[in-house]
C-alpha cells in the first residue's frame, strides 16, 4: 500500500464547490458538511502534523478544528475562501496548544547566519543525485528541518511552499502583512537551504573519508587488532 | 553595482519573478560571474523545491475512524434545519 497520496488540485474546479457545499451545510444540510470533511480532512491533517510533528496532537487538532468549523458555520460569511476559514482555525488551534506547552521561540533567538556574511565556498549540492526526495534520509532530514524552525517562520513556510497557498490566502490564515509574509517565508527558506547544506557537505565528507579507507586495503585476516595484548 | 549581501535578500523575489526587469537582469548579470551567488541561488531553489514537492501523507486508518465517529456525532447530534429544504437540488 502506498504511503502516500496526492490531494492538491490547483487549477481544477472540483463539484460540488465548496461554496455549494458550505451554502448546503449552513442550510441544514449535514450531508454536505461530510463532503467538506472529506474533502479537507487530509489537508489539515497534513498540514497540523507539519506544524507540530506529533502525531497524537495532530488527531486531536483535526478533531477539533472540524467540530469547531461545524458548531460555527453559520458565522462563516463568505468573505474568505473555505479553505482559508478552515486552515485559519487550525493554525489557531496549533497556536493554543504550543501556548500551553509554553513552547514558542523567540523571533530574535534565531537569525540565519548567512544572512550577514559574505559565503565562502558554497557547496552547489542542487543537482546531486541524493537531492530528490526519493532520498528518504533527505525527506527526513527536510521534515525535521522544517518541523524545528521557529514557528512564525514555520507557518509561513508550510502554508506557503508546502501547501501552497498564495500569500493574500497566507494573509487570511495568519493575520500578517504581505511585507511580514514575504520576509518570513524568504528567512524561513534561507534557513532551511542552510540546514539542507550542512546535510549535504557532512554527506559529501563521509564519502571522501569511505574513499580513503577502502576495507579492500585493510590487512586480509588482521583486522584492527592493535589494541590486543 | 549589485553586492552579494543584496542578491541574499532578493533570491525569493528572483525565483518568483517579482523583481523589475531591469533589476533581474542586473542579478543575472552578477549571479553569472559571481563563484559565491551563483551555487547559493541554485541551492536555494532547490530547497523551494523540494518543500514543493513533499507529498501529503495518508491519514492513519484508526485516526480516520475514530476522526468520523466523532463528526457524526456531533452532526447527527443537531436536527436537520427547516431550511434543508432550500439547499441546492441534487441530481
Amino acid at each position: 500500500m502506498t504511503e502516500e497520496i496526492k490531494y492538491h488540485n490547483f487549477g481544477l474546479q472540483l463539484s460540488p464547490s465548496d461554496e455549494e457545499l458550505v451554502s448546503d451545510a449552513q442550510n441544514g444540510d449535514n450531508s454536505a458538511f461530510e463532503k467538506l470533511v472529506l474533502r479537507y480532512e487530509s489537508r489539515i491533517y497534513n498540514l497540523v502534523l507539519h506544524m507540530t510533528g506529533d502525531q497524537s496532537l495532530t488527531r486531536d487538532i483535526l478533531q477539533e478544528t472540524f467540530l469547531s468549523s461545524f458548531r460555527n458555520l453559520k458565522k462563516f460569511k463568505g468573505n474568505s475562501k473555505f479553505s482559508t476559514w478552515l486552515y485559519k482555525i487550525a493554525v489557531n488551534y496549533v497556536l493554543i496548544h504550543r501556548r500551553k506547552k509554553k513552547i514558542l521561540i523567540s523571533l530574535d533567538d534565531y537569525k540565519p547566519g548567512s544572512e550577514d556574511e559574505h559565503p565562502h565556498q558554497i557547496a552547489d549540492w542542487a543537482d546531486s543525485p541524493a537531492a530528490t526526495l526519493d532520498n528518504s534520509e533527505l525527506k527526513t532530514k527536510l521534515n525535521n528541518a522544517i518541523e524545528t524552525l521557529p514557528e512564525e517562520y514555520k507557518s509561513v513556510l508550510i502554508l506557503s511552499d508546502v501547501e501552497g497557498l498564495s500569500n493574500k490566502e497566507i494573509q487570511g490564515v495568519l493575520k500578517l502583512s504581505l511585507p511580514a509574509i514575504k520576509s518570513r517565508l524568504h528567512r524561513a527558506r534561507l534557513i532551511l537551504r542552510e540546514k539542507l547544506s550542512e546535510y549535504f557537505i557532512s554527506d559529501v565528507k563521509n564519502k571522501i573519508l569511505e574513499q580513503k579507507t577502502p576495507l579492500s586495503l585493510l590487512p586480509p585476516g588482521k583486522p584492527q587488532q592493535e589494541n590486543e595484548g | 553595482m549589485v553586492e552579494c549581501k543584496e542578491i541574499f535578500d532578493l533570491l525569493s523575489d528572483l525565483i518568483e519573478h517579482e523583481l523589475e526587469h531591469n533589476q533581474e537582469d542586473e542579478i543575472l548579470a552578477h549571479l553569472l560571474e559571481c563563484e559565491n551567488c551563483f551555487p547559493y541561488l541554485h541551492t536555494f531553489r532547490k530547497t523551494v523545491c523540494l518543500c514543493k514537492s513533499i507529498a501529503p501523507v495518508e491519514v492513519p486508518q484508526e485516526v480516520h475512524q475514530e476522526f468520523w465517529q466523532i463528526i457524526k456525532v456531533e452532526i447527527t447530534s443537531l436536527p436537520q434545519s427547516p431550511g434543508l429544504k432550500k439547499s441546492r437540488k441534487k441530481s
